[in-house]
Parts: C-alpha cells; sequence; structure tokens
C-alpha cells in the first residue's frame, strides 16, 4: 500500500547533544555579534534620550522616512523581479548545457559572486560617471552633445543592485532545476509535449522551489542593502539601510537609528513570514 | 491484480491494433564508440519484442532511436509505413516507460495519466474520466487524487503503464521497466505486462538485460552486443539453437568445451578432439577438421551415469554436489579447465555422491559446435 515518508524518525539523525556541539559554535559567533547588538539597539531606541517609544513616534510619523521605507521596498520587489526574470534563462541554460559551455556560464555567474560589492560598485561608477565610459562613447559617436547624468538615480540603483544580487537568484533555481530528472522532460515529450508545453507543465512547476528560495533571498538582501545604494544612489534614491547608516555615523541620532533599524527589521520578518505562508499553500499540491 | 477491462479502454473489440515497427541500417557513433552497427529488423503488429544484451550493447540506444531521442547517423526507422526518422519525439505517438517510471511527482495520478489527453485537446472532463478507467485496467482503481510519492514502486510502475497507454499508442516501448522492482514483485509484473500486451493488441519493443525476463515475456528476442544485433528468434530457437558462443553464453547456462575438429558428418553434427576423448554436437557453420572449435552444451542436457565412461561418453568424477531444491548442480571434473556444469531434477533415490566416478553424455544434436576457440 501506500508508502508515506516517515517524518518523524530520522535514522541518520544526531543525538540531541552532538546536533547541540555541533552548532554551539555558529550560535556563539551569532549571538555575540548579532542577538547582542540588535538588543543593544532596541534597547537604544526606547532609552535615548530617555524612557519613550518618541523615537518610533518621530520615525512612523515622518512622511520622509515613511517615504524612504516604501521606496525600500519597492526598489527590492523591483530588484527581485529583474533578477528573476534575467536569471531564470541562465539558470534553465546552465541546467541545460554540459562541458565546456557549462563551465563557461558558472564562471561568468560565480566570478561576480567572488568579486567584492565594492568593486562591483565602484566599476558602475566607472562607467556611468560624468566623464565616465558610457558617456565618453556616446558624446564620440555624437549621440549626445554634453554628458547624461546616469549616477545617482533610481533605475541606475536598480540596476547595479540587480547586477549584484543576480547571481543568488540564479544559483538557487539552477541547484532546483539541475535536480528535476532528465527522463521527466523525455516522458512528456514522448507523450505529446513540446518544448513550451514541458517547460509550462513540468519544468516550471517543479522549479518554484528554486525560484521561491531566490525571490525570498534577493529580497531580504535587497531590503537591507547598503554599499551599492549608498555609492550609487543620490538623496532621491536613500533607502533605509543608507538612512540609518546617516544617523549613526553623521548625526550620531543613535535612538532614531535604533528605531528604523527595528521598524526594517520587523517589516522583513513580517514579509518572510508571509512569503512562507503563501509557500506552504503551494507547497500542500506538491 | 489487473482487471479484464483492456478492451473497455478502446471502446471496440479487442483485437491486434499494434503498430508494425520498421529499423533499417540504424547506426549510430559516439566518438569512437559503435553504439549502434547497422542494425536492421522489423516487428509485426501486436509483437512482443525484447531487445537483449549486456550494457553498451545498444539496446537503449536503438531504443531511443525509435523513440526519437536519438537521431541515427544513418538508416532509416518507419512506423506502419510512415518514416519517422526525423520526427521529434512529441510528434510520434508512441507510448514509452521509463526505467524510473519518470511519474510527474507534482501531479496527481489522475493527472499524469491524463496529460497526454491534454496535450492532445482531450477536454478535462474527458480526461479525468478516461485517466480513472485506465487506473482500473491496472489495478489503481479510486487511486486518482494520490501523488506518485504515495506509492510503492510496483504501483508507480503501474501508473507509468497507464499513462504510455491511455492515449492508445500503436506501440509502447520500454526501457528495462522492471529493473527497479524487487524480484517476487518482478516476476508478477512479467505476467501482467504480457497479459495486457495481449489484450490491448499493441506491439510491444521492451529492452532488458535480463536474459529470463526477456525469454519469459517476449515473441520473440533480439540479442545485440558491441551495437551489433547477434541474433533475432522466438526464445525457445535462441535458446536452443543459439548462433554463436556469445549468445549460447548470455542466454542461460551452458558449458563451453574447447577441442579440435575431427570430423563432420553429412547430418551437420561435428566431432571434437577433446582432453578426455571425444566429443560431438550440431556444427552451427563449416568447420576445417584440424581447427580450434568451442563446444556449448546445456546443464540439464547432461545425462550423468554411475560406472566408468560408457562408449561415445567422456568419464569424470562428481566434483561438487550443490542442492538448489528443485533441481540439484552436479559439478562434474572431466579433465577440462573448469568443471562441467550438470543440472538434475532432485530425486530422492537418484543422489551421486562427491567422488563418485560418471560417465557424461548428451544427445549431439542437443549441443552447438562454434568454429574458432
Amino acid at each position: 500500500m501506500a508508502v508515506i515518508a516517515n517524518a518523524g524518525a530520522n535514522p541518520k539523525g544526531f543525538s540531541p547533544r552532538l546536533s547541540l556541539v555541533l552548532i554551539a559554535p555558529a550560535m556563539a559567533l551569532l549571538v555575540l555579534f548579532f542577538v547582542l547588538p540588535l538588543t543593544g539597539l532596541l534597547d537604544q531606541s526606547v532609552r535615548s534620550p530617555d524612557l519613550s517609544i518618541a523615537n518610533y513616534v518621530r520615525a512612523l510619523g515622518s512622511d520622509l522616512y515613511m517615504k524612504i521605507l516604501l521606496r525600500t521596498v519597492w526598489l527590492s520587489a523591483m530588484v527581485t523581479a529583474l533578477a528573476l526574470v534575467l536569471g531564470y534563462p541562465v539558470a534553465l541554460t546552465m541546467s541545460r548545457v554540459s562541458g565546456r559551455m557549462q563551465l563557461v556560464i558558472a564562471v561568468c555567474v560565480l566570478v561576480p559572486l567572488w568579486t567584492s560589492v565594492l568593486v562591483r560598485s565602484y566599476a558602475w561608477i566607472v562607467l556611468l560617471q560624468r566623464r565616465g565610459i558610457v558617456n565618453d562613447t556616446l558624446l564620440q559617436i555624437g549621440v549626445i552633445d554634453a554628458p547624461l547624468r546616469l549616477l545617482y538615480r533610481e533605475g541606475t540603483v536598480m540596476v547595479a543592485m540587480t547586477h549584484v544580487l543576480l547571481p543568488f537568484m540564479i544559483l538557487s533555481i539552477y541547484g532546483v532545476l539541475r535536480s528535476i530528472p532528465r527522463d521527466l522532460s523525455m516522458a512528456a515529450s514522448n507523450l505529446g509535449a513540446g518544448g513550451f508545453a514541458t517547460f509550462r507543465h513540468v519544468i516550471w512547476p517543479l522549479s518554484l522551489p528554486g525560484v521561491y528560495s531566490g525571490v525570498l533571498m534577493v529580497f531580504i538582501i535587497a531590503l537591507g542593502f547598503y554599499i551599492t545604494p549608498a555609492l550609487l544612489g543620490g538623496p532621491e534614491t536613500l533607502m533605509m539601510s543608507t538612512l540609518i547608516g546617516q544617523q549613526t555615523t553623521e548625526t550620531l541620532d543613535w535612538g532614531l537609528a535604533g528605531a528604523l533599524s527595528v521598524i526594517l527589521l520587523a517589516l522583513t520578518l513580517l514579509l518572510v513570514g508571509l512569503f512562507g505562508r503563501v509557500l506552504r499553500l503551494e507547497g500542500k499540491g506538491i | 491484480m489487473m482487471t479484464h477491462e483492456a478492451s473497455a479502454l478502446r471502446g471496440r473489440p479487442a483485437g491486434p491494433k499494434g503498430g508494425a515497427v520498421r529499423i533499417e541500417g540504424a547506426r549510430k557513433v559516439y566518438g569512437t564508440v559503435r553504439a549502434l552497427d547497422d542494425v536492421s529488423l522489423e516487428v509485426a503488429p501486436g509483437e512482443f519484442l525484447a531487445l537483449l544484451g549486456p550494457s553498451g550493447s545498444g539496446k537503449t540506444t536503438l531504443l531511443m532511436t525509435v523513440a526519437g531521442f536519438e537521431i541515427p547517423d544513418a538508416g532509416r526507422i518507419t512506423v506502419d509505413g510512415r518514416d519517422v526518422t526525423a520526427v521529434p519525439p512529441n510528434k510520434r505517438d508512441l507510448g514509452m516507460v521509463f526505467q524510473r517510471y519518470a511519474l510527474f511527482p507534482h501531479m496527481t495520478l489522475r493527472d499524469n495519466v491524463g496529460f497526454p489527453l491534454m496535450m492532445r485537446g482531450v477536454p478535462a472532463a474527458e480526461r479525468a474520466a478516461r485517466a480513472d478507467r485506465v487506473l482500473a485496467v491496472v489495478g489503481l482503481e479510486g487511486y486518482g487524487d494520490r501523488l506518485p510519492s504515495q506509492l510503492s514502486g510496483g504501483q508507480q510502475q503501474r501508473v507509468a503503464l497507464a499513462r504510455a497507454i491511455v492515449y492508445e499508442p500503436p506501440v509502447l516501448l520500454m526501457d528495462e521497466p522492471l529493473s527497479a522492482l524487487d524480484k517476487n514483485l518482478r516476476e508478477q509484473m512479467r505476467l501482467e505486462i504480457k497479459h495486457l500486451q495481449k489484450r490491448l493488441g499493441v506491439t510491444v519493443i521492451f529492452v532488458t538485460h535480463d536474459q529470463e525476463e526477456a525469454l519469459v515475456m517476449a515473441d520473440r528476442v533480439a540479442v545485440l552486443d558491441k551495437g551489433q544485433l547477434i541474433q533475432i528468434g522466438a526464445p525457445r530457437e535462441l535458446y536452443e539453437r543459439p548462433c554463436n558462443a556469445f549468445v549460447a553464453g548470455f542466454l542461460g547456462e551452458t558449458n563451453f568445451l574447447p577441442g579440435t575438429v575431427a570430423g563432420t558428418d553429412s547430418g551437420g553434427l561435428a566431432t571434437l578432439r577433446v582432453a578426455g576423448g571425444a566429443i560431438s554436437g550440431a556444427a552451427v557453420a563449416p568447420l576445417v577438421a584440424g581447427t580450434d572449435a568451442l563446444l556449448s552444451v546445456r546443464p540439464e542436457q547432461i545425462r550423468l551415469q554411475a560406472g566408468p565412461a560408457a562408449d561415445g561418453a567422456l568419464g569424470g568424477r562428481v566434483a561438487e554436489v550443490i542442492y538448489a531444491g528443485a533441481s540439484t548442480i552436479y559439478l562434474v571434473d572431466v579433465g577440462t579447465a573448469a568443471p562441467l556444469n550438470v543440472r538434475r531434477a532432485s530425486v530422492a533415490e537418484d543422489v551421486l555422491a562427491e567422488g563418485t566416478p560418471v560417465s557424461v553424455s548428451w544427445r549431439a544434436a542437443d549441443a552447438r559446435v562454434f568454429p574458432g576457440a
């Protein structure tokens, strides 16, 4: 009769004690460098300058800050969508080709990932600055008379962030695509499905777990992204993390910085939770 | 377990409706490996053909060229007279059962079986009804809402079969479909598939490396080795009259006795000189006296008699007795490199003890003599 995977007992599972030993170093690191500072920030947000929720009232009550928060969410969503649209075909190609071609694509995806975000962001500045490569070329071939303002625009930040985050999307989709047995596409083809029908009915639905994890990862990283928006963005593209950075380094308003951080964190957790819920509902069919 | 509803599948009287498959001079080379080396064969409508061979023999490549997943470098494939050599797999209208079943894990059984119907534009309601009907044919009535992961291997196998026959293809291709099942289930499924095939009248091309499976299931067996078709014929013909030493050794068990040709008679029987005397068998090809030859004789064809060698028999000694239930295997030392393997029915009053001197003989017509050593 039906064999349903026994979810409870795992014959290969470690004992609770060994599990604890194994995760202890990572836990210690997280507590020391993440939980403690976070607690400190939370503490600051309600005690600086004195014990009140004034900082939260100030943050949530400010049109400017709320606009920046909305912009952060919107920009992150756009970056995620762009990364998905650009990344999925690459992942699909990567999962289909073999040998040298696969190596070439893998290198193209991985080398940017291994390169510092700072370097990649400065590369965009070199390309897009007033006397940068793009403007120089356009001036020389006579398309424009004066240099265009390419930096410090929302579109630029979006494109650069997509560039930085694209490998995460590609790799998480590729991982799932590669695990889809080859004979499923063969079976679909044998049963009468053409290339598009096979993709739509078999490959796409089976790749959704990779799409979800890629989307979630890119979206969350984008929400808290600092370097690229800080370097390539201007006042009208200010994002949450840049704003928080300003509070801690320029205005030294630690209370407000703490409140903004907590708001961003709460929003992130809320979105992750919502996403997880959608995922679980979807997952019922798989 | 399968119900007798096969004709309901077609909604018309049962009878042979299988397609005729013709493969002409198929060649396929991968690098320096000849996967298919000028293979030609024909499969009659409603016939069950097994492609048998060791791994790397080209049997799967041949099946894939019929399915359309491999394009032969040369040669032609026709189904019912239609040249399909260059037709993509999704336009060939052939059924196929994959080794690992290849069920779509995200679809219910009903949707899996209904998939080929959806691809053919059948409306959803009719799709579901036909899928349920075919699931009943393979003994899975009422399972339509389950997912493949909720089934055992044998049940998944049945679903794969249901999905491959629901659109009534003229030809069903099967790529080692039973290899992932345990022994008992495998033997049960052999007969179920064969019975279903007879009821539907569909032509089947069945790839296997299991010679017993091929003998039990197929109307005809095609033996392949190194990309070449070695011999094709009914199971009995292949087992009893193998055309060369490879086929003799691959199908069932056999004893090989190398010797030198002493002479041949007008009836096609050859006599070989071996270490312990002279032995005879049917020559499969003209033999030249004095050249090397190889005699093959099946374990169950050999007669043992206690006592010294009779006239025209080999003298030997029972080296080992292996009791295997219904039959007993005697390893008999006749002075050759390897002892002879002799299989006899286990009968209580007829046991030869180890060390007993025996006379070893067989009917010359039951042994085969191949040229070369």
